[in-house]
């Protein structure tokens, strides 16, 4: 009974080890393959040499710093595999191999210049890099701002023999590059890329490689800049990872015939575009499943020329990766005209609901929803209920008349906006407030935007959440998935813009995509202001929200970092009991067995790296850091040595034990 | 003959000690100041960092141990930097020595580090205590 | 037929015109192979130099760059540099700086251990059968061929390391040819040595000349070391093809300058500032540094040839042409710190082809290059002995007789600070304990029989000419201009075993009688230099006469001095910043990078003939240093400066 019992046990291992190697939800052995940690994205380690014990004997062990690359956003997250750390830098998106012990660079990559890359709006966007072992080999796999695919040999930096064609521009290696602009389907020109009149693709993450296929989304010109209603879909690419082959494309902006084709009136399907995917995807490796997460169509807050729902437009979407076909799919938002577009990777955990074990995928969104699915079927893990939304005043706008309300996890941040949603330290600061929002529209989630001049003399409608979330790029949600717990980071936020005729939009562009002038467009944007220079709403600002995936419901939050200064020492708040508000930033998160990190700052504004327990979200600890972080953190275990790397700007600070 | 001489400098040890007294401080007694430290950051991004990396001086302060910080001030003021050596004002190489003890994770205190009067042989190098 | 074997198929170096670069290039470090620093562009001129401003600066910071000692090459459109401790080779666009590609020397211990890692000056450079290749020395003594467009280790060139990481081809280790025990990865055990690298080979018709670095003397204890031979490689398959001696074994010339067998365990002289080389001669010019160690060389008697010399060596063959010493039996770290000059210049209505070494001791050696011979007399003179026990000084030391020493040499109370009597009269008392005397004042131990602290040697470590000022000439009109500082340098001389007990992992084996304890040195009174100005300056020199031609103090007067209290009211003349000045000629200018009074980095621009500053520019950062260059590129001039971690480029604005 004992032996058999023991050989029951081995076989579990056993299935694990297997589970292990194709990359279930969580990272192995200190490595930190893909930019969100594992392929699942859920930014776990199981890491714990850093424990709520030693967590503050952690020091600056060394700074990389991008300057001779001109690095700027840190938007890049490291990848530490088989020894070394991959990342992107900088506005050329070079791509650089640093050493995890000591910070030094040991190669880097620099795609040759074009004219396509200097237009791009993403350039120094870059999330990090995708990799996958070929024949033995490892290899870095990035897209660039110009949309080429470039393979790289992990060991030497140098481009990948036998890996795509030659580009025939000036400088391009012979081999290890693939112009993804050949595979589109657009008349376009190596070197100038496609015509703008067509429209624009870039990309600002890196592709991910799921059983040898190499799988590409994509980015747009912000949506928000736009005054023109052609541009080209942001269709999926995948190609093979030894060879670079052209394997299939995803047209999220189906033609005639594909699923989802009548969502496109107006022939819109014909000349418009976007439907980007610039948020990292994520895969089941063992399924052979890759999901995408994607923007709204061309442009934001107007889609009067493209009415319907406009798939696959601010969708999940699943794909075989063999083929590309479609396995399911879901629209978060019909006909999005709110900006909301989908800003982080999805996370996969396996949980157990109601008794039975399902695998799922949550996508956290700007709109603070936590859509949750069987990852394998799409269903939804909870109802999710099709609810009554405004309906839109500007000219030629036809909204949705209902959009997707998931029943559970509840939203972790505000939606919709009320009065009761603001400031109320003091009955004047709450009236001051209501004084300031009176030229404005406010209502529920989903509320439309308003063009200049509405009959209802508005100067604009505020809608909550706004442009920047809920959830945005620079807090992606983290998980653990021994326990099935998700994090999720979001702070308030309602965006106003003012809606004119796309041709005063248009008047101000440089180089404008497309040809036709769209009947509205953003004219300018802004925001709305607090009262005596405090937050317009009601704390907290920003927060972290555990949510139990196994039954959606939220089992603590927390405010992210200290109540700033500005707050606690304000004039107009002294004496009252002032809860702890957070900084109102999003926290980059990073979990390991033994806590929650997350990157935020104290009171005074000192940077500071916070432990949490995961269970009831108490602080375990806080360590001076040198510099700000945003964006995402990662930990990895080097030679024994556990290591935290802080997303710090154009550098990476690495933090490790101190050691005498 | 050597036992003799050991033992007798063990007792002139013993006797400077006593001497020295409570006045003799090391590096761990909080001897410089924050601001100090902080006009020493700029000072030695300036004057010394294109030799002298972040953590060069670990190692020399393990082999100074028991030496006084005046002597190293000496060495500092006459010999560096290289290309102009002595240059400073000596209120610069002491700031520039309290950002290299700040550097060594000494603690800072409230009183300023001095050349005057031999204050700084009056300052012993000493292993950093946490 | 192997084509690639060919005879035919040429290795040459590119631009080989000299002295003086040609069509906007700047292929070697010092400019051309001549070491001029001389550029014939003429865009940036005395009209419009005020309108240079930042065209782009790039930031070391990924590579650890921090001591800005590499000037960049530019070759063929692009610049070629190296940075940081890793000596990282570098390819920069040079309309943006953008960095095109990076390539590093794996990890080893024998690069951990070198004192000389962030100190590359630059890159070598030849073309190999119609392709641009890049060479460097590394801090751990392996030299690497790069093909100069893609930093890719070059095939064919070298064997394979056998250590982890390190590329098939591209590389050679160097130690292999240097007859010493060594391994890989660990390099020369340390009881026998260590040898080290910091400025780049030079390649003179189709061959790598190598030259090498050790660690600082004044900072050793031991006696044993390996000397600085001179390695020589095939600049297209990295075979080797000669080594020379700098230590003369028993049968070459100069093997009777080592008393005492020290010729069997000593080292050092190194030739750690770049080469120089004459393409047309097939020649190759290096300046070396002294035996080991600093300061005492009890365990050496003799004149210790080739120590503290410049030594012409034949290219094809490494036998030496000639050499001349230029300190006999150097204590006095007198290393030779710039590559040597070459120049034509005319004299008595004869063209004459010469070579002038700079030195720390502010003496211009100006030699026929061909011939060695002096071009004018070089005299022996007696110099005073050490009381240092067991030194042996060489009786005399030359003393050239023209050009005349561009700085101070000795020193006497006459030197001191005098704007006021007070000021003198304090320089005299900080003075009191050191023993002072005339050029080559030799050390005292700290235990003398006078009661002195110490000796105190003018000029000291820091020259006179140092490392962080390399000449820069004209050579169509043969001004030569030379920047020096006036100092003296003091060292606290004890048994050796104190010094030893203070490192942490000395080379050799025994102790030297004695060594350096630590610097010392004297200040001037109240914060103010201990001499009188000019602190440092340019001079200008003809070399068809030997004359000097002009003296300008480098920069301005720093604020501290003309805001100091005790010189209110008094008239203070230009001091000059007391540090080295940048320079590059050019078809129009002397241009030079240095400071402001209020310490504000700026480029001044100089009339060549008169010294007459016409024009400064401000520009940002931290202080410019080591060199300048300038290079035209897409019809625009640049003006690269070096400073700390980052290189900036000016060039003219539009206005």
């Amino acid at each position: 009974m004992l032996n058999l019992m023991r050989t029951g046990s081995v076989i579990v291992g056993l299935a694990l080890v297997n589970l292990a190697s194709a990359d279930a939800p969580g990272t192995r052995n200190g490595q930190w393959h893909y930019l969100g940690g594992d392929s699942a994205h859920t930014r776990y380690s199981p890491a714990d040499l850093i424990d709520e014990d030693n967590f503050e004997d952690l020091e600056e062990t060394w700074v990389w710093d991008g300057a001779s690359f001109n690095a700027a956003s840190g938007r890049s997250t490291p990848s530490y595999i088989n020894g070394r750390l991959y990342t992107v830098a900088g506005p050329r998106r070079h791509v650089v191999a640093i050493d995890p012990e000591s910070g030094e660079t040991i190669w880097s990559y620099r795609e040759p210049n074009t004219a396509r890359w200097e237009y791009s709006m993403r350039k120094d966007y870059g999330k990090g890099v995708a990799y996958a072992n070929v024949d033995g080999r490892d290899v870095i796999y990035i897209s660039s701002p110009a949309f080429f695919l470039t393979a790289l040999d992990a060991k030497t930096g140098r481009p990948l023999e036998g890996f795509g064609k030659k580009v025939p521009v000036e400088g391009f290696p012979e081999t290890g590059v693939v112009d993804m602009l050949a595979d589109l389907g657009h008349e376009y020109d190596p070197y100038d890329g496609i015509p703008l009149e067509t429209g624009y693709i870039t990309t600002s993450s890196p592709p991910i490689v799921v059983n040898g296929v190499v799988v590409v989304g994509n980015s747009a010109e912000q949506g928000y800049n736009q005054s023109r209603i052609e541009n080209i879909p942001g269709d999926i690419l995948a190609y093979d990872a030894k060879t670079g082959d052209f394997l299939w494309k995803f047209n999220v902006l189906p033609g005639p015939g594909e699923f989802g084709h009548e969502t496109w009136e107006n022939d819109a399907w014909k000349w418009t575009g976007d439907i980007s995917s610039w948020a990292p995807l994520s895969t089941d490796q063992e399924r052979g499943i890759v999901y995408i997460p994607t923007n709204g169509a061309t442009l934001d807050f107007y889609g009067g020329f493209r009415p319907g729902d406009n798939l696959f437009s601010t969708s999940l979407i699943a794909l075989d990766v063999k083929n590309g076909e479609r396995k399911w799919h879901f629209q978060m938002v019909h006909h999005d005209i709110w900006n909301y577009d989908t800003p982080t990777a999805p996370v996969l955990l396996d949980v157990n609901v109601d008794g039975k074990d399902i695998p799922i995928v949550v996508q956290v969104t700007k709109q603070s929803f936590a859509y949750t699915f069987n990852r394998v079927t799409g269903e939804p893990v909870w109802p999710i209920e099709e609810r009554p939304v405004p309906a839109s005043e500007m000219p030629g706008e036809k909204l949705s008349k209902t959009q997707p309300f998931p029943t559970r996890p509840a939203p972790y941040d505000i939606q919709g906006l009320t009065h009761d949603d603001l400031i109320d330290f003091t009955p004047e600061l709450r009236a001051k407030m209501i004084e300031i929002l009176k030229d404005y529209k406010i209502g529920p989630l989903f509320n439309p935007p308003l063009h200049r001049d509405n009959d209802q003399g508005y100067k604009g409608s505020l809608w909550c959440p706004g442009d920047i979330g809920g959830v945005n790029i620079d807090g992606p949600a983290a998980a653990d998935p021994n326990t099935g717990i998700l994090y999720v980071t979001s702070r308030k936020h309602c965006s106003t813009r003012i809606m004119a005729p796309g041709a005063e939009r248009d008047a101000i562009l440089d180089k404008p995509t497309g040809s036709t002038i769209a009947d509205y467009a953003v004219l300018s944007g802004f925001g709305i202001r607090g009262p005596d220079d405090l937050n317009m709403f009601k704390p907290p600002y920003s927060r972290i929200t555990a949510i139990d995936m196994n039954t959606g419901e939220h089992l603590w939050w927390i405010p992210v970092g200290e109540t700033p200064q500005l707050v606690l020492d304000h004039p107009a708040l002294q004496g009252l009991d002032i809860p702890d508000t957070g900084t109102g930033q999003a926290a980059p998160m990073a979990v390991t067995p033994t806590m929650l990190m997350y990157a935020s700052h104290s009171s005074d504004g000192t940077p500071q790296l916070f432990a949490v327990d995961k269970t009831t979200g108490e602080q375990l600890g806080m360590v001076e850091v040198p510099d700000t972080s945003s964006y995402g953190m990662m930990t990895y275990i080097h030679k024994g040595k556990q290591y935290v790397i802080l997303q710090t700007g154009r550098k990476l600070t690495a933090l490790a034990l101190y050691e005498d | 003959m050597p036992a003799l001489l050991r033992s007798s400098t063990a007792i002139l040890l013993t006797w400077m000690c006593l001497i020295a007294g409570a006045e003799t401080r090391t590096t761990n007694d909080g001897v410089y100041t924050r601001e100090q430290a902080n006009a020493g950051e700029k000072l030695y991004a300036e004057q010394c960092i294109s030799c002298h990396d972040k953590k060069y001086f670990r190692p020399v302060f393990k082999t100074w141990d028991g030496r006084s910080l005046g002597l190293l001030f000496t060495v500092m003021s006459t010999a560096m930097p290289e290309s102009n050596p002595g240059a400073l004002p000596r209120k610069d190489y002491v700031d520039i020595l309290a950002y290299i003890l700040k550097l060594n994770r000494y603690r800072d205190g409230d009183s300023e580090l001095t050349y005057e009067n031999g204050a700084l042989e009056e300052i012993t190098i000493a292993p950093r205590q946490r | 037929m192997d084509t690639a074997d060919s005879p035919a198929r040429a290795v040459g170096e590119g631009v080989r015109e000299g002295p003086g670069t040609s069509g906007g290039q700047w292929q070697y470090l010092g400019g051309d192979a001549a070491h001029t620093r001389f550029s014939p562009l003429d865009q940036i001129d005395a009209d419009n130099f005020e309108d240079l401003e930042e065209a782009w600066l790039w930031d070391g910071a990924s590579f650890n760059a921090a001591s800005g000692r590499s000037t960049p090459s530019y070759i063929n459109g692009r610049l070629y540099t190296v940075a940081g401790p890793r000596r990282y080779v570098l390819a920069l666009d040079p309309a943006t700086g953008e960095l095109l590609w990076s390539w590093v020397e794996p990890k080893t211990p024998r690069w951990e251990y070198s004192m000389r890692k962030d100190y590359g000056k630059g890159v070598a450079y030849a073309e190999v059968d119609g392709r641009g290749v890049i060479y460097i020395v590394s801090p751990a003594f392996f030299l690497t061929a790069l093909d100069a467009e893609t930093g890719q280790p070059l095939a064919g060139f070298g064997k394979a390391v056998p250590i982890d990481g390190f590329p098939q081809t591209g590389v050679v280790d160097l130690l292999a040819d240097l007859g010493h025990e060594y391994d890989p990865y660990e390099g020369i055990p340390l009881e026998r040595g260590y040898i080290t690298s910091s400025s780049p080979p030079i390649v003179i018709n189709g061959v790598v000349v190598v030259g090498n670095s050790a660690e600082q003397g004044y900072n050793q204890s031991r006696i044993e070391n390996v000397p600085g031979d001179i390695l020589a490689y095939d600049a297209r398959s990295g075979e080797f093809l000669w080594k020379f001696n700098v230590i003369p074994r028993p049968g070459e010339f100069g093997h009777d300058t080592w008393e005492n067998d020290a010729w069997k365990y000593t080292g050092d002289v190194s030739s750690w500032a770049p080469l120089a080389g004459d393409h047309e001669l097939g020649i190759v010019y290096i300046p070396t540094n002294g035996a080991t160690i600093d300061f005492y060389g009890g365990f050496h008697p003799g004149d210790n040839l080739f120590g503290t010399s410049l030594i012409a060596l034949d290219v094809s063959s490494g036998e030496r042409v000639w050499h001349f010493q230029m300190v006999h039996h150097d204590i006095w770290n007198y290393d030779t710190p710039t590559a040597p000059t070459l120049m034509d210049v005319t004299i008595d209505g004869k063209t004459v082809p010469i070579v002038v070494q700079t030195t720390k001791q502010s003496f211009a050696y100006t030699l026929n290059r061909k011939t060695g011979e002096p071009i004018w007399p070089i005299v022996e003179k007696p110099v005073p002995a050490s009381t240092i026990p067991g030194e042996k000084l060489a009786k005399t030391q030359p003393f050239p007789t023209r050009p005349a020493p561009y700085d101070i040499q000795g020193l006497t109370h006459d030197d001191l600070i005098e704007f006021t009597p007070e000021l003198r009269a304090a320089a005299i008392d900080n003075l009191k304990d050191y023993k002072i005397g005339p050029l080559f004042n030799p050390p005292l131990h700290r235990d003398n029989d006078e009661g002195y602290k110490a000796a105190f040697w003018c000029p000291g470590d820091s020259g006179g000419a140092n490392i962080d000022g390399p000449n820069a000439a004209d050579p169509e009109t043969g001004l030569l201009f030379v920047t020096s500082h006036t100092g003296c340098t003091s060292r606290i001389i004890a048994p050796g075993v104190e010094r030893d007990a203070l490192l942490d992992a000395p080379t050799g084996t025994t102790f030297a009688d004695y060594a350096v304890l630590r610097p010392d040195g004297v200040r001037g009174p109240d914060d103010l230099p201990l001499f009188k100005p000019p602190y440092s300056r340019i001079t200008a020199i003809d070399m068809n006469t030997g004359e000097h031609v002009w003296m300008v103090p480098v920069g301005e007067t720093p604020q501290n001095i003309l805001e100091h209290p005790k010189l209110q009211g008094l008239e203070i003349p230009d001091t000059g910043t007391g540090r080295l000045a940048s320079m590059t000629a050019t078809k129009t200018l002397l241009m030079y990078g240095s400071e402001l009074s209020d310490g504000t980095p700026a480029l001044f621009a100089v009339d060549k003939a008169t010294g007459e500053t016409v024009g400064v520019v401000e520009v940002g950062g931290n202080r410019i240093r080591y060199g300048t260059m300038t290079y035209m590129h897409d019809d625009t001039q640049y003006v690269i400066l070096q400073s700390g971690s980052t290189l900036t480029a000016l060039a003219l604005g539009e206005w």
